[in-house]
């Protein structure tokens, strides 16, 4: 990942509450894909060692609002193999001491390194520091052969959930649902193009099963967070909506359409 | 007062801002009274620039056995804020404290501070010093290791 690419996930989540250094943050939060983000942090972490310790951090504070199937589809999709352990070794540093553990199910999906070595480049760089961490690595890297040196999650440079709440409504949303197929549902609609254009394509994007959809959508749309379509049979007819009381519904040419997320 | 880790890095001028976190470790205050006052406006500092209330962390005093000696000596001035005095730990003590901590980040942080064969050899003679002050010898020979590896005639 290059400087700039690396700029940008450090400034991603000073938005979500991790204290780096950077110019002062606007009044209000811009929105941010967290599990997309969570894929580029995986393909930088290598090069910064403290964004790979507090998105540590970050995690076993706040792993509850991460969409855990839109997160499995997009490491498939999205992740390149060669950062699968890295992502792997950073959710299973995060899931340390929790019971259950937070990220078991993404975890299960990822394989360690096919090569065992240092995790951060800049102990890759050199021979004698290669060879200490080695010596000196936790048991979960060497589980997943991407030595690190374990360290105290530095909790002291996270906002408190008051502060993320307040800047991102939606993560209310997510902790509320403590990220289950709803969030990643809601989170597919705002950031997937063309997830709402069908149940089929929707499933597609958050990972789960059509029949695991169609049942979020019926709670979604009970509380009014999304509302169905049915496609106009002609073309330019416009969309109407399903009508709630037809029963059981054929949703094969339903588009999703999100009302709120937050 | 006086600053030790990233934050005395940056505001030395030692370390570049970006990709350090806000939290700011202090080693020394005198007198000791004064850090609870400005504990208790860090809150207010916390709201004000939007970052985590815990920013300001005096528990580094923790730390201060593992100073070299002259430690005093190297100090850098950072500003005076009203009847504050705020110092940071010169650029060979932030050295040898990122040796001795030893983690990634550390590593990373000496990178930057590209240290010489001058520096590294300063700090290698002056470490010895530091044993008889409770450092542990796993500690000791760690960041020993490192410091060697800094070196640049060293590098790999």
């Amino acid at each position: 990942m290059n400087p700039e690419q690396l700029d940008d996930v450090v400034e991603s989540w000073r938005e979500l509450g991790i204290g780096f250094v950077g110019a002062p943050l606007p009044a209000r939060g811009a929105p941010v894909d967290l599990e997309r983000l969570i894929i580029r942090t995986a393909a930088g972490a290598a090069d910064m060692a403290r964004l790979f310790g507090m998105t540590a951090a970050w995690f076993h504070v706040y792993g509850d609002v991460v969409a855990k199937h839109r997160l499995r589809r997009l490491i498939r999709d999205e992740l390149a193999p060669e950062f699968h352990p890295v992502l792997g070794l950073l959710l299973d540093t995060a899931q340390q001491g929790q019971h259950p553990q937070e990220f078991r199910t993404v975890i299960a999906e990822m394989r360690p390194a096919k090569v065992a070595r240092p995790l951060f480049a800049v102990e890759r760089r050199s021979v004698a520091l290669s060879a200490r961490v080695q010596r000196m690595a936790s048991p979960v890297s060497r589980r997943w052969r991407l030595w690190r040196v374990d360290a105290p999650l530095k909790l002291k440079a996270l906002h408190a959930s008051q502060w993320l709440m307040e800047r991102h409504p939606d993560f209310v949303v997510r902790a509320d649902m403590r990220g289950d197929l709803r969030v990643s549902v809601l989170a597919s609609l705002r950031f997937d193009e063309g997830a709402g254009q069908s149940e089929l394509a929707l499933a597609r994007a958050a990972g789960g099963s059509r029949a695991q959809v169609r049942n979020a959508l019926d709670n979604l749309e009970m509380t009014g967070r999304i509302r169905r379509l049915s496609a106009g049979a002609r073309a330019g007819a416009g969309d109407r909506p399903v009508k709630p009381s037809a029963g059981p519904r054929n949703h094969n040419g339903t588009r999703i359409e999100l009302l709120r997320f937050g | 007062m006086v600053l030790i880790g990233g934050a005395a890095g940056v505001l030395s001028g030692a370390l570049p801002a970006s990709r350090t976190t806000v939290d700011c470790d202090v080693l020394h205050v005198t007198p000791p009274e004064v850090f609870d006052l400005c504990r208790y406006h860090a809150d207010e500092v916390a709201r004000r620039f939007q970052i985590a209330p815990q920013w300001l962390d005096a528990s580094a005093h923790a730390l201060a056995h593992l100073m070299l000696p002259g430690w005093r000596d190297r100090l850098v001035a950072v500003g005076t804020f009203g009847p504050l005095q705020v110092l940071a730990v010169g650029r060979l003590d932030l050295i040898a404290l990122k040796a001795i901590a030893g983690r990634a980040e550390d590593l990373e942080d000496l990178h930057s501070l590209a240290v010489t064969n001058t520096e590294a050899d300063q700090l290698l003679q002056l470490f010895p010093s530091i044993q008889a002050h409770g450092i542990s010898p796993h500690a000791y020979a760690s960041a020993l290791e490192i410091l060697c590896s800094m070196r640049p005639r060293d590098e790999s």
